[in-house]
């Protein structure tokens, strides 16, 4: 499913005034099937893109297309619905989309709402719990009774029961433990690669974005000021600094390791496996 | 010399009489001015176990010390004067209307000279860079800039012991070492305590000491070199996730845990 926004310009309505621009005038095209990281400094306008994509945040200016739906300022509800429908978004605060008694109802509320028999969803809820590394007997316990990684998991497991096409997700490894991080890091990466399913992952954590993503979409002050290739944006020290990113440790420890021994490893290495073949190939190891 | 500034003996909670404990037996001290790092996975009990320290929770059995005070119904409200809480979701800790009067919210029962109440609001929205939001709805904030008000909040009251329970999550990494070099600053000029509870790895090694907590218990509890060394199904730094990739290529590695700069010189010997 195609995602296209066109010259989007954007605020938030404080009663009678505006909230500065928050996006301003963004452009920007995403393929389907692709892994895309947004990444930018706190206030950058990222979790607001993402809020455009989902008809929460309607353009002031320009539209932004999404499928064959188009969203601009006029677009009525019922359209936004059925965006809902392809786009599945997790929040940047899971608590802010958890809401039913128990954690089954939550999970199984999309698929019901999109025509799932009982006995289907209830199937899924309990396949998308496994799914996202909680035991079945948690379906059946309220959810704001859980710990913040489990409600994480939760929401997670909610968005992921709707089958969406395309999947926002807004700082979703944060609260997560370092193994359920590479989990479901590693579940997004395997329905986009078989279920060609489109991936657009809001994240301050450089690693999770240079390890999985392939794209890289760079916010500052509510412009999209790069849009490429991960692994370009990592290899370019210059842009980092102007936008104030970190580069992946894989990088700064063979940067820090380039500048101290006078050796050039042969590529640009995102992750300590690149690193360590890398270090192999020169003979330190 | 070393005091402590908390205590725990043999804390043990749970939720729900039917239920399993979610902290059994837990035991463990922090001294003043210590920087103690606490991990463990998701549901492993370190929320709880924040709640309690601050009398939120009520423990089934086991006793808390606090700031040398027995933490009980009447000690309570004085140990929460000097020990501030920042909570895994900012979203349920604001109060006021604008970021500054939300700051200021705390300080309310301290009866101290509205002047000096504005003085110390500016310097904490300084301290983690919010002062030019401070007229802004807590509310409307993005999701990094909730949680430095939340930060601003306990750092307004100028506690002496600071329980964060995964702050940082949603900052960027420059402004999260930038915070975590203030904090530092606070602790070498102050004596500040910092419990700090969280999934990154690299804070918790540039830590004091780091606690283990597994299903509700103690699992471990040093320095984080050697607990980056023993526990070998605990994610370690990256230094030290290298060494273990490249041990199990069975390739020449150093002997134990370093630090990134140690590893390169050991690269260079
Ligand atoms: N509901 C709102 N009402 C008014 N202003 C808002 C609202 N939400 C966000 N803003 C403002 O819009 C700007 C962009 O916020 P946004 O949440 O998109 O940032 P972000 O890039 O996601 O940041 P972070 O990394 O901190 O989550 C910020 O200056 C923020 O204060
Ligand atoms: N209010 C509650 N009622 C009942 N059970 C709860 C409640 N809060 C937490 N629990 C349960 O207690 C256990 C410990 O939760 P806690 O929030 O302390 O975990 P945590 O170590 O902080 O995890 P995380 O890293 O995910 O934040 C979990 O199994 C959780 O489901
Ligand atoms: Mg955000
Ligand atoms: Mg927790």
């Amino acid at each position: 499913m195609q995602i296209r926004l066109n010259q989007v310009s954007a605020d938030y309505q404080l009663g009678p005034v505006h909230s500065p621009r928050v996006l301003q005038d963004v452009s920007l095209q995403i393929a389907p099937g692709t892994f895309t990281a947004v990444v930018g400094p706190t206030g950058a306008g990222k979790s607001s893109l993402l809020k455009v994509l989902n008809g929460l945040l309607l353009p002031k200016s320009g539209w932004a297309e999404v499928g064959d739906i188009k969203i601009d300022s006029k677009t009525s509800k019922k359209a936004l619905k059925a965006v809902r429908k392809h786009i599945g978004m997790v929040f940047q605060f899971p608590e802010s989309q958890l809401f039913a008694e128990t954690v089954e109802q939550d999970i199984s509320f999309g698929p019901l709402n999109f025509g799932a028999s009982p006995e289907a969803a209830h199937d899924l809820a309990i396949k998308m719990i496994r799914q996202v590394g909680l035991d079945e007997s948690i379906l059946q316990q309220s959810p704001f009774s859980l710990s913040g990684g489990q409600k994480r998991r939760v929401a997670i497991a909610g968005v992921l029961a709707q089958e969406p096409e395309v999947i926002a997700l807004d700082e979703p490894t944060a609260g997560l433990d370092p193994s359920g991080k590479a989990e479901l890091m590693s579940l997004f990466k395997q329905w986009n690669k078989c279920k060609r399913l489109t991936v657009i992952l809001v994240t301050h954590d450089m690693e999770t974005a240079a390890r999985y993503a392939d794209d890289a979409v760079v916010m500052d002050q509510g412009k999209v000021v790069y849009h490429g290739s991960v692994r370009s944006l990592f290899a370019d020290s210059e842009k980092l600094n102007r936008w104030q990113l970190d580069v992946p440790e894989a990088r700064r420890f063979q940067l820090a390791f380039e500048t101290y021994s006078g050796i050039r490893l042969p590529n640009v290495c995102l992750t300590e496996e690149e690193l360590a073949e890398a270090l192999i190939g020169v003979g330190r190891v | 010399m070393n005091e402590q500034i908390i205590q725990v003996k043999d804390l043990t909670f749970k939720y729900e009489p039917a239920k399993n404990n979610t902290l059994s037996s837990v035991s463990f001290a922090v001294n003043k001015g210590e920087w103690l790092s606490v991990i463990g996975n998701n549901g492993a009990g370190k929320s709880t176990l924040a709640l309690l320290l601050i009398g939120l929770l009520k423990p089934q059995s086991g006793s808390v010390f606090v700031c040398g005070m027995p933490l009980n119904e009447e000690t309570k409200w004085t140990i929460r004067r000097h020990a501030g809480i920042v909570f895994q979701n900012p979203d349920n800790q604001f109060i006021g209307a604008t970021v500054q009067d939300d700051v200021a919210f705390g300080m309310e029962n301290l009866n101290m000279p509205v002047e000096d109440m504005r003085q110390r609001v500016t310097e904490a929205l300084e301290l983690v860079g919010m002062l030019e939001h401070r007229e802004a709805d807590p509310s409307r904030l993005s999701g990094g800039q909730k949680q430095r008000v939340a930060i601003a909040g306990v750092l307004a009251l100028h506690p002496d012991l600071l329980i964060l329970d995964e702050a940082f999550v949603m900052l960027d990494p420059r402004s999260r070492r930038e915070l975590l070099a203030t904090l530092k600053q606070l602790r070498a000029e102050q004596g500040l305590t910092i419990l700090s509870i969280t999934h990154d790895m690299n804070e918790a090694a540039a830590s004091d000491r780091i606690l283990v907590l597994k299903n509700g218990s103690v699992a471990n509890s040093g320095l984080p070199a050697d607990i980056f060394s023993e526990e070998m199904d605990v994610e370690a730094p990256f230094s030290e996730r290298l060494r273990r990739l490249l041990m199990s290529k069975e390739r020449r590695t150093p002997e134990s845990y370093l630090t990134e700069s140690e590893w390169i010189q050991w690269l260079c010997k």
